[in-house]
């Protein structure tokens, strides 16, 4: 990553020399986003782009009153790239936008775009801006820069890239999971986590480009594309318009690679498949909660990304919605989520400059027909899924939707199996005592005081029994990006309620989802093992909750639950005499089960978790039966059952004793720690040390395209 | 005797819930049909959507009475609340509407000019109650910005 001249030179020089001018218009904003350099840093805080990897150029100007902007050029290193002005015509891949702005510019303010623009020479480059208003005066910003990062060509390259991303999971998240899945003795682990396993670690910075504390989309952003996104925005800059799918964009590794090299795209998560951590991958949006538009550019754009494989819930978006065209007396009631408002239309200069398909506010498409009509091959469920990729021929391209928003967590999908064979003594919270399968608790509670059948899991809850687990996905994704594969693939996993659970402080449910994501974890392991031109990286795109892990529990659940309710919320009980620390808390013995997971989280030696990070919160220290909140409670609580808590300020509330949050709200919040990363395969050794999480695409694509050193 | 217990904390539940919002009532007259949220839908959902019960769609516009919990919003939204089969937070900030609810979550529709309904209701997040009200049927998109299959209206 040489750079091929002195980049304190040029910057100190362009500094001084090119202070924007005082005369106005203003042109307020460039992009890509670079900070004016500064005496004694040592490199310069700006845009990185691997060579040939395009991303769009952008100027807002502001005009002084009684004037308007007639003409903003775009120079690099000092030669005009394009002169775009207010009359045309403009390159088709420029545009000049005038409606549509934020508010609190000044009237008559312009957006002004060059989309895709890419260079091949390595180094520091200039960017600058010139804009020309009406009453003839120019204003010249020319201090802003951006960097080509170049390749090292070493040797052996690697062909294939897995990245599972267990979302918030923090250095406390892995070593709970250790505790609970492999035990310890005499101060050892008996085993390691699959992840742990892995022979290089790196510790990665996760800020975002506006805030220490990352939200999941520039979290997982940021790895992928090379630059820092603002919070809630995927694979793109921030801009000053109100279209959240028109902003200035930066190619994805997926949509480089597969430009460059062809390689395929897979991603499967646990979460919506339009949540953020799966679109920021492939989807470029400033606002993440797009959701049709999110899931149609997963189709529409797949020439560009490559995407052969999606997998994970989010089946509402797939559906569809003919709202406007419904017959009140034959309504749809299919669960379609699918909008206008959150669809998407594409403006000519994008389409043009990335090829990208102009989309349409279609809240009638039906998705799913769609996917299956370009060749995709749809699995509702597990069954379905089994039985695709069980052939010697796996389907060429897999759409996979089990749930219709979130795929239920590990802790109720292994419930519901348990509870659907012989081991349901094995449940946990005595999750299926009152059976299977007989329709939503609330209900299912009360249609047992009305003589109706007992409550169902939680899995059958929503209606979806029969979910695969995120190992059996991670290889159903490996056997399809696997056939044929002659360019290589890039995989992202995504254990996703990891962060949605630690968000809830829901301890047992998060713990359980770092072991099914490390189930995953090890499938991929096992890939390399037998792929060696495959790079594997396990890492999170932040921390949340604050985790900590205290101590251990002194007492089995049965005292507990007699504690909690002799002693309702108090401390001096059900804190002081029940959490053991240091040698209190011995080494946690939990049995597991031939599926993996433990036969009980409630164990005497439980081990306890603190969150540093917290909202208000009632702690029992036992688990619950029901997501969120412990429908059980009358086992350990005074009725009326018409006080059941849903969030972490009011579960427990008649029990538990009382934790003070530090922040606002009911949940607790991601954190600007930093995390840890494991990586092992080809180019592993790029991944130690401790680096920014923009860092890891630069290390990916040199592991890719310039390979490493055996 | 735990399932006992069970049943009479059910019981007295329900008294409460009604009790809780016994100011809540449906516009249109007669009695109000009792419907349960696994009525809404054949259940386990087929390989697609999701396909309305004969007796979902028989209730159409007539007064009914459901038993739910009151979906904890974060931020809670002025003239709705969401009542589900389960205790739900969802919570805009870092979610979106990648969230936990249940296909059959109702929108329970209210005047919020109205306040000693809205207070009753908003104080009631989290727990069960009873709901009765109109049934309305049909794709709305709502002011969080979620598309409604199934409303109550208490107007």
């Amino acid at each position: 990553m040489s750079r091929p001249f002195s980049v304190f030179g040029l910057l100190c020089s362009l500094f001084f020399i090119s202070l924007p001018a005082l005369s106005d218009p203003y042109i307020s904003r460039v992009t890509p986003p670079s900070k004016p350099y500064r005496e004694g840093q040592h490199e310069p805080v700006t845009a990185r782009f691997l060579p040939d990897q395009r991303f769009d150029l952008q100027a807002t100007v502001q005009p002084d009153a009684g004037t308007r902007i007639e003409r903003v050029r775009f120079m690099i290193d000092g030669k005009e790239l394009a002169s775009v002005s207010a009359e045309g015509p403009h390159p088709a891949q420029t545009s000049f936008v005038s409606s549509g702005l934020v508010e609190g510019l000044r009237p008559g303010s312009v957006v002004v775009s060059y989309r895709a623009y890419s260079l091949k020479k390595e180094g520091i480059h200039r960017l600058q801006v010139e804009a020309e208003q009406s009453d003839g005066k120019v204003t010249r910003d020319e201090w802003h820069v951006f960097e080509i990062v170049g390749l090292q060509r070493l040797g052996s390259r690697a062909k294939n890239v897995i990245l599972f991303l267990g979302d918030g999971m923090g250095a406390a998240h892995r070593t709970a999971a250790r505790i609970v899945s492999k035990g310890y003795a005499q101060g050892k682990s008996n085993d390691r986590l699959a992840m742990d396993t892995f022979p290089v670690t790196g510790l990665v910075m996760t800020a975002s480009l506006n805030s220490i504390v990352t939200d999941s989309s520039p979290g997982m952003s940021n790895y992928v594309t090379g630059n820092k996104a603002n919070n809630n925005e995927e694979g793109v800059f921030p801009d000053d318009t109100k279209d959240a799918f028109d902003n200035p964009r930066v190619e994805y590794l997926i949509e480089y690679l597969h430009r460059t090299q062809g390689t395929s795209l897979g991603i499967v998560t646990t979460a919506d498949v339009f949540d953020a951590t799966p679109a920021a991958n492939a989807v470029h949006t400033s606002d993440r909660g797009k959701g049709t538009g999110i899931v149609d550019q997963y189709l529409d754009d797949q020439s560009l990304t490559g995407l052969r494989v999606l997998m994970g819930g989010g089946r509402k978006w797939f559906l569809p919605n003919p709202s406007g065209k419904i017959d009140k007396t034959q309504p749809v009631l299919n669960g379609s989520q699918r909008t206008a408002s959150s669809d998407y239309v594409l403006p000519n200069d994008l389409v043009v400059g990335w090829g990208a398909a102009q989309g349409a506010k279609d809240p009638e498409r039906h998705l799913i027909a769609d996917f299956r009509s370009a060749g995709w091959t749809y699995a509702p469920d597990f069954t379905g899924l089994k039985n695709l990729i069980a052939g010697k021929a796996p389907p060429q391209k897999l759409l996979g939707l089990f749930s219709f928003s979130n795929m239920n967590v590990a802790f109720d999908k292994i419930n519901g199996r348990r509870c659907a064979s012989e081991a349901s003594a094995s449940a946990f919270a005595n999750g299926c005592t009152a059976g299977v399968g007989s329709g939503a608790f609330g209900e299912g509670a009360a249609s047992q005081a009305q003589g109706g059948a007992p409550a169902g899991t939680v899995v059958h809850d929503f209606g979806f029994p029969d979910q695969p687990m995120l190992d059996e996905m991670t290889d159903a994704a490996l056997k399809v990006l696997d056939h044929g594969n002659d360019n290589g693939f890039f995989l992202m996993v995504e254990g996703a309620s990891i962060d949605k659970q630690s968000h809830l402080m829901d301890t047992d449910r998060w713990i359980l989802e770092v072991l099914e994501f490390d189930r995953a974890v090890a499938v991929g392991q096992r890939y390399a093992q037998s792929h060696p031109d495959t790079l594997v990286i396990v890492t999170a795109d932040h921390e949340c909750s604050g985790a900590s892990l205290i101590g251990a529990l002194k007492a089995n659940r049965e005292s507990v639950a007699k504690n909690l309710a002799s002693d309702p919320g108090k401390a001096s009980v059900l804190r002081d005499k029940q959490v053991g620390v240091y040698e209190g808390a011995g080494f946690p013995q939990y049995r597991i089960l031939a599926d993996g997971y433990p036969a009980d989280t409630d164990i005497q030696g439980k081990v306890l978790v603190g969150y540093g990070a917290n909202a208000d919160r009632y702690e029992t220290w036992l688990s619950h039966s029901r997501p969120t909140s412990d429908s059980q409670q009358p086992f350990i609580s005074v009725p009326p059952l018409n006080t059941y808590p849903a969030h972490p300020a009011a579960r427990n509330a008649d029990t538990g004793f009382f934790i003070a949050g530090q922040v606002p709200g009911e949940n607790a919040v991601h954190t600007g720690t930093d995390v840890p990363l494991s990586a092992m395969g080809r180019g592993a050794s790029l991944f130690t040390g401790f680096f920014d999480n923009t860092d890891v695409f630069f290390k990916i694509g040199q592991a890719v395209l310039g390979g490493v050193k055996e | 005797v735990i399932n006992k217990l069970r049943l009479w904390g059910l019981g007295l539940g329900i008294v409460g819930g009604l009790l809780c919002i016994q100011s809540v009532q449906a516009v249109e007259t007669g009695p109000a049909i009792s419907i349960r949220f696994r009525e809404f839908y054949k259940m386990p959902v087929g390989p697609e959507g999701l396909e309305p019960s004969e007796k979902l769609l028989a209730l159409a516009n007539k007064p009914v009475s459901l038993l739910g919990y009151v979906v904890d919003q974060n931020p809670p939204i002025e003239g709705h609340i969401i009542l589900s089969p389960l205790p739900v937070l969802i919570d805009q900030q870092d979610e979106s509407l990648a969230d936990d609810l249940t296909p059959s979550a109702v929108f329970v529709h209210f005047d919020p000019h109205n306040p000693s309904l809205a207070e009753s209701l908003t104080q009631s997040k989290g727990k069960l109650i009873v709901v009765q009200g109109v049934l309305t049927l049909g794709p709305q998109e709502e002011a969080d910005g979620r598309v409604s299959q199934i409303q109550l209206r208490m107007e």
